[in-house]
């Protein structure tokens, strides 16, 4: 059985998965559809009794999001605001 | 077309009206600031109950369902913020740094949907009948029109996109939603159709893929309700 460390299959998933989600001029394409991520998303499939709580970790996989200092980042914007908006200027010409 | 639609479109257009028509008058307004709220999600629970044969019959009565399956970002900081630790409050002497809010904005998509079950399944005739924008958000907030999607350049889609995917490190997959840049849009011809604010993309707006009855249920394209303010600058 081919052995390899943990590390390098870690580092292989998370390339593959921050390439599958961020095709051409780097926009995010794969947030704006309904399964971002290659792994099954449970977001759209699953059958949860609505506003059933579930606690934080207990099911849902982080496999599939990216580990800070992993993969490349694009600048942070100062986009964001406390309201959760993002918001930006625009001059008339 | 309700008649807040009406009054968005209206003062959009006089806005251009008078960039035009007096670009060096002192009165004009030298810009605009833009806005784009994060998502306002659906309790599922509130829409499951009321779709289908089951929608609502009259206007007051979309306007409460909507008022309460309606889930906004800054009610969920609050909430969320016992159990998500990291979220930083602003308080009276403090407002969080950039970093704060990128977490802020992570750890509400996260809760949004643990603690809440919040998912992208907004009801499009609700969406279209109420304006939920203005409702939950304020009198200066819309749902976006095409207009306004036309309105946008490539930098500024980028800058949307970017912005999203700064804020979207550590999140888990449970949240991606919170970060979609797919959105519900006003489209010219008043119906409720789907926006795409990917930078690049061939297509801004599309009708939905489902109507009639259909319009009636819960929609699972992905689509988050954002809404849009556009404030002069003097």
């Amino acid at each position: 059985m081919l052995r390899m460390p943990l590390k390098w299959v870690g580092a292989m998933l998370a390339t593959c998965v921050w390439q599958v989600g961020c095709q051409g001029q780097g926009a995010p394409s794969g947030f704006a559809e309904a399964n971002p991520s290659p792994t099954p998303a449970p977001v759209y499939v699953d059958e949860t009794p609505p506003d059933a709580a579930k606690p934080p970790g207990s099911s849902a996989p982080d496999a599939g999001s990216p580990d800070a200092g992993d993969l490349p980042k694009p600048p942070v914007t100062t986009g964001l605001q406390y309201n959760g908006a993002i918001g930006f200027d625009r001059r008339l010409p | 077309m309700n008649r807040r639609h009406l009054q968005h479109a209206v003062g959009s257009l006089l806005f251009a009206a008078a960039a035009l028509a007096a670009p060096h008058a002192h009165a004009a307004p030298a810009g605009e600031r833009v806005e784009i709220s994060s998502p306002i999600f659906p309790k599922t629970s509130v829409l499951y109950a009321r779709e289908g044969a089951l929608f609502p019959a009259t206007l007051a009565e979309e306007e409460a369902m909507a008022h309460d399956a309606s889930l906004t970002f800054e009610p969920l900081l609050v909430s969320c913020q016992p159990t998500h630790p990291t979220i930083t409050l602003a308080t009276a002497s403090s407002s969080p740094t950039p970093a704060e809010l990128v977490t802020n904005y992570a750890e509400v998509a996260k809760c949004a949907y643990e603690t809440y079950t919040a998912k992208p399944y907004w009801i499009p005739q609700l969406v279209s009948d109420v304006d939920i924008c203005a409702t939950e958000l304020g009198p200066d907030w819309a749902l976006p029109s095409e207009a306004d999607l036309a309105s946008f350049t490539e930098a500024d889609f980028l800058f949307i996109a970017d912005t999203l995917i700064g804020a979207a490190t550590g999140t888990s997959n449970w949240g991606t939603f919170y970060f979609s840049l797919g959105i519900f849009v006003r489209a010219a011809d008043g119906s409720i159709q789907k926006g795409d604010l990917r930078p690049g993309a061939a297509v801004r707006v599309e009708p939905l893929p489902v109507t009639g009855d259909d319009l009636k249920r819960h929609y699972e394209g992905g689509l988050a309700l954002r809404c849009i303010r556009r404030t002069p600058l003097e």
